[in-house]
């Protein structure tokens, strides 16, 4: 797809527990640049696409010290022990989307 | 290879019939071992009304048969039955069932013991927990 000259691609993105109240949805599409990250998707568009809980959405999935988020020695966020994957395979932060992705964000598991 | 049986679904299957079921599945079995998770009344001094399950239940029925698995290759166990409910829960009512079948009651008890904390820890699976005053995502950290 392409918009403005800008080549975009479609993800899917899943949640689950508390992310899914928080949204207010199981499920949702994307549309990002090609080449956009797991970081990306998790820090602009999915808070972008639900700005009266942007900042809650962060706080919940990173880390942060008086408010700012940490980050990596490359500038990559920290996630708390929140999970991705991407097409049922573990994902990182830095890794590029494709066309078709379907990106699901776990909180940590309650079950038992 | 033995047939697992792994539900993850909104009503679990009577206890009786899932015991009946894995005594058919061998000849060989000489103890089941059970679990029952059962919904607690009271958390930390607050009463607790009903807890909510929300799972993902394509990749816990996977992880759950992978646990299973490395569970008989480690245990030399005979079969194991797991289901869990997902959905609204009420206080007293049964959440989790898991069987082990065995030649012996020890490896049955070991396995059992290592199976359901696996569960806890490394399949997605959450839980809210809604109390009288408040409700909570409960994580297993």
């Amino acid at each position: 797809m392409s918009e403005n000259g800008i080549c975009k691609i479609t993800v899917k993105t899943r949640y689950f527990g508390k992310l899914r109240e928080l949204l207010g949805t199981r499920t949702e599409t994307h549309i990002v640049e090609k080449g956009a990250t797991v970081a990306d998707l998790l820090l602009d568009h999915i808070p972008n696409k639900h700005l009266s809980v942007s900042k809650i959405w962060k706080e919940t999935l990173f880390r942060t010290l008086k408010g700012e988020h940490l980050q990596e020695k490359n500038g990559t966020p920290v996630l708390k022990n929140y999970l991705v994957i991407i097409n049922g395979k573990s994902a990182k932060l830095k890794d590029c989307l494709k066309e078709g992705d379907e990106i699901t964000i776990m909180p940590p598991f309650g079950g038992g | 290879m033995k047939k697992l049986k792994i539900g993850i679904k909104q009503n679990l299957d009577s206890l009786g019939s899932l015991i009946q079921e894995l005594k058919k599945s061998s000849n060989e079995i000489g103890a089941i071992t059970i679990f029952v998770g059962v919904v607690r009344g009271i958390r930390e001094n607050e009463k607790v009304v009903r807890l909510e399950y929300d799972a993902h239940e394509a990749l816990a029925s996977q992880i759950i048969e992978k646990i299973i698995n490395e569970q008989k290759t480690k245990h030399g166990i005979i079969d194991v039955v797991v289901e869990h409910r997902t959905g609204l829960v009420m206080v007293g009512e049964d959440v989790m069932y898991v069987l082990v079948a065995s030649k012996h009651r020890r490896e049955g008890r070991q396995a059992l013991s290592e199976i359901v904390d696996r569960i806890k820890f490394e399949v997605p699976i959450w839980k809210k927990e809604i109390t009288e005053k408040d409700s909570y995502w409960v994580e297993n950290v």
